[in-house]
């Protein structure tokens, strides 16, 4: 029994002559919060789209729950809720209306309707016309379309495009809240690493249709190393104090202050001693991480440059 | 299945002002054969002439050849647009139903719009005729069989024009190659292969006896078969295999 809920093996779309995503590989694994990051137009909606059926991929293949989408479609996507890109609406009618035709469309009950308004909080808002919603309501209208036939796949691509950071932050909040509830499998995408960063247990990265990184979160977070940078009245003379003693490069950043790589107490209490030492006045010590948005760029980076 | 799907595509018509069109159109095809017919009454019946036969003969002009292969269009697009304005396509395309489906149920809410004008047509006809005093008697079983055969020459545009309409992201571009189509369907109308054009077929089945007609019953319903089945099959396939992007 395979436990991948999502495997693709391959899978490319061309265009004409360009690759849009080359050779995905992807594993989603049951009960995890699958991050799928990228850069705008880096494939992410294209493999998601041939994920679900939309596009026709030109090679490889998509298993969805062990089964092959092309044979299994009907059985698969009743478990599947997706949003893709931006939200999909009728302008015309009313956001129970517009429920009540995918809740028809998945033969679920109509109390369900209520259950989902209720959980994306549009409940006050039901009998409003759609095209009257702000853009916030319009996604949570996708996000309880996605939820309504009860998934055991959720597939929301770039579900916070466009919001504010409330906005944001409430749609972070109820897809966290979900997966403890109902033990169901999300594959989220964004081309923001700290918008999924709170909630993702596994993480993706593709750019320009290549997966360059596919691991936990914990694996990402280590990558974010960390320097030490000291400023000091004379950096130049600090740098060949410290080149000879250690043997080692030390670089300069553009504010003349020192950046070391080696962090551990003992080897900074040394440099520390030493600068004094040479009678030079050591103004700050301090710690840089860089964030996992900098690891980010930085593996999009290094594949390409 | 196909059930809820057609049903699914009645709700979406909802709030489309889709009932004003439905009582209009024809109403003004019928106003404006009314008129023809009273300024032309003395060229236009003759001695044994049926009255309701030679007022069909001008509404008919207007009505099936220009509002009804123009209006079919009209609901082929409007029925995507809402698709295409939103994103229906691709929320509809991710949830179990085919698109076989999906597809099939389109038609089938077209061309039920499509009787349903028909239906609306020939009441208002009657009805503006009794109200203009028309003396004759109403000839039922002729305004019967151009209200089916109208219909039937009409579901084969409907698959041309729904094919169209689904390939083509836009509102506006089916409906104008549609109307360009339409206007060639007066020259169509008067050739030999007006027969075969599709656009011309809708007046020909629903000229009155004494104009130029649907050359043989037997002729029309196998062209218009023909051509029915070719653009469904054409159409369903190649929805089937297109990406939505």
């Amino acid at each position: 029994m395979c436990s991948n809920i999502i495997e693709t093996v391959n899978l490319c779309k061309k265009y004409k002559t360009t690759y849009a995503v080359k050779d995905l590989n992807l594993q989603v694994k049951k009960g995890e919060i699958y991050g799928f990051l990228g850069p705008n137009g880096s494939g992410k909606t294209t493999s998601i789209k041939m994920l679900l059926g939309l596009i026709k991929a030109t090679a490889g293949s998509v298993t969805l729950f062990g089964k092959q989408l092309e044979s299994d479609r009907n059985h698969i996507l009743k478990k599947v809720g997706a949003l893709v890109e931006s939200p999909s609406y009728y302008g015309h009618l009313t956001g129970y209306e517009n429920l009540k035709i995918i809740q028809r469309m998945l033969n679920v009950s109509e109390k369900r309707i209520e259950e989902v308004l209720n959980i994306v909080r549009l409940t006050k808002a039901k009998n409003k016309l759609v095209k009257q919603y702000s853009l916030g309501m319009k996604q949570r209208l996708g996000i309880a379309i996605a939820l309504l036939g009860k998934p055991e796949l959720l597939i929301l691509d770039e579900p916070t495009n466009g919001l504010d950071p409330a906005g944001i932050h409430e749609i972070r909040d109820l897809i966290k809240s979900l997966p403890e509830t109902d033990g169901i499998t999300i594959l989220i995408s964004s081309h923001l690493l700290s918008e999924i960063d709170q909630m993702a247990t596994q993480v993706g990265i593709i750019s320009e249709g290549n997966l360059i990184f596919q691991d936990s979160i914990e694996v990402l977070r280590n990558k974010s190393d960390s320097q030490i940078r000291v400023r000091v009245n004379d950096a130049n003379k600090a740098k060949i104090i410290l080149e000879n003693k250690f043997d080692d490069s030390i670089q300069l950043d553009a504010n003349s202050n020192l950046i070391l790589n080696k962090t551990d107490d003992n080897h900074i209490s040394l440099v520390n001693n030493m600068l004094v030492d040479s009678n030079l006045s050591v103004y700050r010590i301090e710690e840089i991480k860089s964030s996992l948005e900098d690891v980010f760029l930085n593996i999009i980076k290094g594949e390409y440059s | 299945m196909i059930k809820t799907m057609v049903f699914i595509e009645f709700m979406k018509l909802r709030r489309q002002w889709l009932w004003a069109v439905l009582i209009i159109v024809p109403l003004v095809s019928c106003l404006l054969g009314y008129n023809n017919f009273f300024t032309y009454q003395d060229i236009l019946v003759q001695i044994d002439d049926n009255e309701w036969i030679e007022a069909w003969t001008q509404a008919s002009l207007f009505y099936g050849m220009i509002m009804l292969p123009i209006l079919s269009g009209f609901y082929c697009s409007l029925s995507c647009r809402n698709e295409n304005f939103g994103g229906g396509w691709k929320q509809m395309l991710v949830l179990p139903p085919s698109r076989v489906e999906i597809y099939t149920a389109k038609m089938i809410i077209i061309l039920f719009l499509v009787l349903v004008t028909q239906l609306v047509l020939i009441t208002e006809f009657i009805i503006t005729g009794l109200l203009l005093g028309l003396q004759d008697s109403i000839p039922w079983f002729f305004l019967f069989k151009v209200l089916v055969l109208g219909f039937l020459a009409v579901c084969a545009l409907v698959a041309i024009q729904l094919w169209m309409a689904s390939q083509i992201k836009s509102f506006v571009t089916p409906i104008a190659i549609n109307v360009a189509l339409t206007l060639l369907a007066f020259i169509a109308a008067g050739a030999e292969w007006g027969n075969y054009y599709p656009w011309a077929q809708p007046t020909l089945a629903m000229s009155a006896p004494d104009e130029v007609g649907i050359s043989s019953l037997l002729f029309f319903l196998s062209i218009n078969l023909v051509i029915f089945s070719l653009a469904t099959i054409i159409g369903v396939a190649s929805f089937d295999k297109k990406d939505i992007n």
